[in-house]
């Protein structure tokens, strides 16, 4: 029936090859495969078509594969329907490589099991049906809504479906089992309209009919510059999102804002403190055994945390690139992290000596100083910081490239540095920990290298935090040495 | 099992007992009643965002009303644990109990009571908002209201629980080989199956992130602000409003939004929401219209502004010009 040279010819597909082999060898088994098998067969061939070759020379050449037999009808239908779920396939494969949105397996099934359902199937009347299902489906913010309409409309042409939707099922990517459920199914779309063949909207009637392949920007760069915004894109009409003419999505740092809440968690220093309000069952238990009988259950005080964290954010100069990291350390510490006390101060490089005291015997190096405020204002020497501190067991924690985003090596800031290192040590501080916004291969020949050697110091990505949060618990075996 | 299918019908009265009872109106957009019935025949979780008033919490109890379903709320609260969403046992109760039982001051009767209850260790078992759910015997409405105010770790403990549908009753004892239904109060030995895949509905204010692998396995949907026409609408259908009062309401709804919009330029600490605007047309309803008075006109100079200002700077920034104190 069918010439595989002739069909070569029109479009150069192993797919088309495979099939037209298939069916030949059905015949040569003496197999006649009917309209039933093409219904099952002709969406999974056109919807592994799709986005490879121009959709009108698929449409050819499908209808070239088939015998004459065939009823025109079915083939329009299943071709309708493995476009669609090959536009599916096709804009879930570019979200998941392109926007780097986290879908799985489970979230493709789910829309393809909707349209099975009949929802998401695209009418003239309702075009954006398939959007919204693909929205609801896949997004889990009207940020990654956005991004979804975005390559939907790159990508999606034509989503409609022909008239009678729920005769054929589409059977590409869904278990065979779900035949079953197609005769009590009735179509829960709106009424669609008896027009077999898809046509494109009017509004998108501009665009090409072959999706097309234009590299839409990166949602998540993984090694953009930190303070360049990276993706621009033009989101769809709807939602606030939308009123802003381009998308900042910043989930591109090394370390996000719920990682970075959660290792502060791990800063727990838990005491007993407070007002009686906690059952302690084994007490009690005590207490029953040795009355004989129970009276009332005896209380403890509820745990609190202990914990205290000083953070100490080097601002501006070579700093400047990683002031959302810095704002994200302070945010997420202050907001979440349920410490007991958790401060926040600054400095430029390295804290700066006390220039207006002169140094007294009790005072020899004259006490470092920290800024209340992002743009080094209203100083405070470090003793007088610690002593809020008080009752607390603090751990200091410093962000700062020392030197490594220029690669300097500057005598005097490692100097200073050590001298209020030592300074922190004599106030008491025990456990400090340095994260630098620099990956460690970038800390040799700068001052970094040499800071590292006096106390811990990570790179600032979530093990790196994790590991400084380790030193400030006291977990770990490396403190600093001076 | 029958096909649900929520077609956002308004119904202002409905048979609780042979009584009439009072529905509250909810009207729902073509596309959020699309997401509810995906949600449905999923059976996923349908996780709702949308600013303060949108419609968010409301919208579950217009589904239970509608499908004649039973309602369930979890109100999640600061301190609130995945467990107690599922049951709570009683175990000082029992402590209690026994120690009753023991007495021997206590009449025969009440010791036998105490016993009966005692030996059944399903008697102190409270069930939480997910558990009566699940041991539903029609498919019931959960609404778990905003999620995000629980501790971060909140959603992921509760990612078993709805995946399998089921969950086990720690106190109990496992059930014995022979049995593989739930016997009446709905359990296999020491394990809760859910009846019917309950319909859930999740809220969140954003006010945490909540957790990728919980995300990933719920449906999403934000709930747009009410347009200032679907206002009036809601309006109108809470205080029974009657199509004379339409033109009045216009302008109230149409003062609403303006001040809304100027709340939200001046980035004010809080917009005013639907619940407000109710209120605030309920108050001159009571004040004018059932008093056999006509409407009061709106004027740029808002009436009853304590029903809609909540902060100081809102009061002095859209409120009525300082009122001279009356000398006592």
């Amino acid at each position: 029936m069918i010439n595989p040279d002739t069909l070569q010819q029109t479009v150069q597909t192993d797919l088309i090859f495979s099939a037209t082999r298939f069916f030949g060898l059905l015949e040569e088994a003496g197999l006649t495969p009917g309209t039933d098998e093409y219904r099952l067969f002709l969406p999974a061939l056109s919807a592994g078509l799709f986005g490879r070759e121009d959709a009108a020379r698929v449409d050819k050449t499908l209808r070239l594969l088939l015998p004459p037999s065939v009823d025109g009808e079915v083939v329009a239908q299943a071709l309708a329907i493995g476009r669609l779920v090959g536009q599916v396939t096709l804009l879930f494969d570019h979200l998941r490589r392109i926007a780097d949105l986290p879908l799985g397996v489970d979230d493709y099934l789910l829309v393809l099991r909707a349209l099975q359902k009949g929802y998401g199937r695209s009418t003239p009347q309702d075009p954006d049906a398939l959007k919204r299902l693909c929205n609801i489906t896949w997004a889990n913010s009207t940020v990654e809504q956005a991004i979804i309409n975005a390559h939907f409309d790159q990508l999606i042409t034509a989503p409609m479906l022909p008239a009678r939707p729920d005769q054929v099922e589409p059977t590409t990517a869904v278990p065979p089992q779900d035949d079953e459920e197609k005769e009590p199914e009735k179509p829960q779309a709106e009424p669609l309209l008896p027009e077999p063949v898809p046509q494109p909207l009017q509004g998108q009637a501009a665009r090409p009919l072959t999706p097309t392949r234009t590299p839409i920007p990166a949602a998540i760069p993984g090694d953009m510059d930190l303070d360049a915004a990276p993706a621009l894109l033009t989101p769809a009409q709807d939602h606030e999102v939308a009123l802003q003419r381009y998308l900042l999505v910043n989930e591109y740092l090394p370390i996000t804002r719920r990682q970075m809440k959660q290792s502060w968690r791990y800063l727990r220093r838990p005491r007993r403190e407070g007002p009686l309000v906690e059952v302690d069952v084994e007490a009690t238990v005590r207490q029953i055994s040795q009355d004989g009988f129970f009276l009332t259950p005896t209380l403890r005080p509820r745990r609190v945390n202990k914990a205290g964290l000083l953070i100490l954010l080097d601002q501006d100069g070579s700093m400047a690139p990683f002031h959302v990291l810095s704002r994200r350390l302070r945010e997420t510490a202050v907001e979440a992290g349920k410490l007991g006390r958790a401060d926040i101060y600054y400095f430029h490089d390295c804290p700066p000596p006390q220039t207006a005291v002169r140094p007294t015997r009790a005072n020899p190096l004259r006490e470092h100083l920290l800024f209340t405020h992002e743009q080094l204002r209203s100083a405070r020497p470090a003793s007088e910081i610690m002593a809020d501190f008080q009752g607390l067991e603090t751990g200091v924690l410093i962000f700062s490239d020392a030197g490594a985003a220029r690669g300097s090596w500057d005598e005097a800031r490692i100097e200073f540095t050590a001298i209020f290192l030592y300074q922190l040590k004599a106030l008491g501080v025990e456990h400090i920990a340095w994260v630098n916004p620099m990956p460690e291969a970038d800390w040799a020949n700068s001052s970094a290298a040499a800071i590292a050697a006096l106390l811990p110091m990570f790179s600032m990505d979530r093990n790196g935090l994790y590991q400084a949060i380790d030193v400030l618990r006291g977990r770990t075996r490396r403190t600093f040495t001076l | 099992m029958t096909t649900l299918k929520y077609e956002g019908k308004q119904r202002l009265r409905k048979m609780v007992n042979g009584r009439q009872v009072p529905v509250e109106p909810y009207i729902p957009n073509a596309n959020l009643i699309e997401a509810v019935n995906i949600a449905i025949d999923l059976e996923r979780p349908l996780l709702l965002k949308g600013e303060p008033g949108c419609g968010k919490t409301r919208l579950a109890k217009a589904v239970a009303n509608e499908l004649d379903l039973p309602y369930f709320e979890w109100p999640v609260k600061s301190t609130s644990r995945a467990q107690d969403g599922l049951y709570i046992y009683d175990t000082i109760g029992r402590l209690r109990d026994a120690q009753l039982a023991a007495n021997r001051s206590l009449s025969d009767a009440e010791r036998e009571r105490i016993t009966k209850k005692f030996d059944n260790p399903r008697e102190y078992i409270l069930w939480g908002p997910l558990g009566e759910a699940f041991r539903s015997p029609k498919r019931a409405v959960l609404l778990i209201d905003e999620i995000d105010k629980a501790d971060i770790d909140f959603p992921n403990d509760l990612l078993h629980e709805l995946e399998d549908k089921s969950f086990t009753v720690q106190e109990l004892p496992p059930a014995k080989d022979d049995q593989q239904t739930p016997d009446a109060d709905g359990l296999i030995g020491n394990l809760v199956p859910a009846q019917h895949p309950p319909i859930i509905f999740i809220t969140s204010n954003a006010e945490k992130e909540l957790p990728a692998a919980f995300l990933r396995r719920c449906l999403f949907y934000y709930i747009k602000f009410p347009s200032p026409k679907r206002l009036q609408e809601i309006v109108s259908l809470h205080l029974e409003l009657e199509a004379a009062d339409e033109p009045f309401l216009a302008t109230a709804v149409a003062a609403f939004a303006n001040l809304r919009l100027k709340m939200k330029n001046d980035k004010s600490a809080k917009k005013v929401s639907t619940s407000e605007l109710i209120d605030w047309v309920k108050i001159m309803k009571l004040r004018y219209r059932q008093q056999a008075q006509p409407w009061p006109t709106i004027t740029d100079e808002l009436l009853f502004p304590s029903v809609l200002l909540k902060t100081l700077t809102d009061y002095t920034s859209y409120g009525p010009p300082e009122a001279e104190e009356d000398e006592a």
